[in-house]
């Protein structure tokens, strides 16, 4: 096998104030540069800082929920020293391309012109700082996702560079994905030939689980999978799927080993209740499989290679299984001694590589 | 049985140490005057393991109580924190996954670090 394709690496300033240089015209922070022009935007940072729902974040295991040993020497956050992201994921696992998600917030501000501006900060950043110095990086289109024009705008602003291979969107939002509100954000993903890439995470100002609010992170972190299904779920049966049939989304940090058992009540339900979405006319599994793929990390760890095998056969999607380590963060999956090392050579060469090079055209990006 | 030696000022009480042992590497601990030595080579996902933090275990007797054992004989793998008894390798995460366990002892003024508990 040659080379490893990691689709869920996150980066992270070294600071709050180093996207301030990244702020567009009116949100910049001038002061540094001239005393006279400007501040509205930036005193607005500063004096309320970044503002989501409350109650957003369960807390985590670990600090900024990251691994104990990926603190860079210089002081700064996991995920913010190139160099130690090279050392420890890039160059110890000869990974051929990296896929960034920046989780920095700016999809769940609740002043959507501030998200807007602060997406638009990111993805300069991400240009900058990570895929310029460092081409096996590439980036996601972070879009304020709650607003659709500010959305389809940023895409227009860097879509057309090859830095950018996916659009980012988060998995709690406040409406289901499906919904009408997004469409116009799918309408330009499939314009610049993006996969719509729905992350782990988010907040769109509901109870983390469908039954309120738990306890526990590990309640929290679990009931993703759930989140996730309802956003699958939606897709299908607004009709989104079928209606752009150059759409196509990755699940990052979904986990997949509910995946089988969630198409066999999927495909039933739409047996029984057929009537009332009438405009689906493809069974529903098969319109995931065809346009959605799915990232490895979590993988729950079925055990060993017959369960593996038999796992991957009720899943049916070998071309749609895309590695992932979540580098830095605590749950990171190791590519060289992960669940995955016990996969059959020639399903880990798609999973490890083939699969992402395909579905990202990496080495063939030419847009039109 | 492979063995390596280094002098004990090296490893001060509190202190960790980590040195090659037939060409496996090792952590040895000094706590309490108490010395251990693990592979550091967790079994979880081969992570690190002896570059983590030594922790009291959070028990509990039932639902809604947490005690709080306040030594420091777990060892807690940096990667995905996995838990290990720095007395045996005996994981507490998993009881399954042991992190091979070597064998220190004081001769004179020095550590010797062996593959075997047999010693002359």
């Amino acid at each position: 096998m040659t080379g490893i394709v990691d689709c869920d690496v996150h980066p992270a300033p070294v600071s709050s104030q180093v996207l301030d240089d990244f702020l567009p015209f009116g949100w910049r922070d001038r002061r540094q540069l001239a005393q006279y022009l400007p501040q509205q935007w930036q005193r607005y940072r500063e004096a309320l800082g970044d503002r989501s729902y409350m109650g957003a974040e369960y807390p985590r295991p670990t600090p900024r929920a990251a691994r104990g040993d990926s603190w860079p020497g210089n002081g700064g956050p996991p995920g913010s020293d190139l160099g130690l992201l090279r050392e420890q994921l890039l160059d110890a696992w000869q990974i051929d391309y990296g896929v960034m998600n920046p989780l920095l917030g700016a999809g769940e501000q609740l002043n959507l012109e501030y998200g807007g501006a602060l997406c638009h900060a990111i993805n300069d950043w991400q240009r900058e700082v990570w895929t310029s110095p460092e081409p096996r990086l590439h980036a996601s289109v972070c879009v304020p996702f709650e607003d659709a024009g500010l959305s389809v705008a940023e895409i227009r602003r860097v879509a057309a560079d090859e830095a950018f291979c996916q659009v980012l969107v988060h998995c709690r939002t406040q409406e289901p994905l499906g919904r009408r509100k997004y469409w116009p954000i799918y309408e330009a993903a499939v314009e610049y030939r993006l996969p719509v890439a729905i992350h782990f995470g988010g907040w769109g100002g509901h109870p983390p689980t469908p039954a309120g609010f738990p306890s526990f992170y590990i309640e929290d972190t679990f009931s993703m999978a759930a989140a996730f299904a309802a956003q699958l779920t939606s897709l299908v049966f607004e009709g989104v799927l079928e209606r752009f049939p150059g759409l196509r989304f990755v699940l990052i940090e979904s986990g997949l080993t509910w995946l089988p058992g969630y198409f066999a009540r999927l495909d039933r339900s739409w047996r029984l209740l057929h009537d009332e979405v009438a405009h689906v006319s493809r069974t529903p599994s098969e319109q995931v499989r065809a346009q959605v793929a799915v990232t490895t990390q979590p993988f729950d760890e079925p055990g060993p290679p017959s369960r593996l095998a038999d796992f991957f056969a009720k899943l049916g999607m070998d071309d749609r299984v895309l590695f992932s380590t979540d580098y830095p963060h605590w749950d990171f999956e190791s590519p060289g001694h992960g669940p995955l090392r016990l996969l059959d050579p020639v399903r880990k060469q798609r999973i490890m590589r083939d699969n992402a090079m395909e579905w990202f055209r990496f080495g063939n990006r030419a847009h039109g | 049985m492979a063995e390596i030696r280094f002098p004990a000022t090296e490893l001060p009480e509190g202190a960790r140490k980590m040195v090659s042992v037939g060409g496996i590497d090792v952590g040895v601990f000094n706590v309490g005057g108490e010395l251990f030595a693990l592979q550091n080579r967790c079994p979880h996902q081969w992570g690190p393991v002896c570059e983590g933090d030594l922790l009291g275990a959070m028990e509990s007797a039932g639902p809604g109580r947490y005690d709080y054992v306040p030594d420091s004989y777990r060892l807690r793998c940096p990667w995905h924190g996995w838990e290990f008894d720095i007395k045996t390798g005996c994981g507490w995460t998993d009881i399954k996954a042991r992190v091979r366990r070597f064998y220190p002892r004081r001769e004179e003024d020095e550590v010797v670090v062996s593959t075997s508990p047999g010693t002359v």
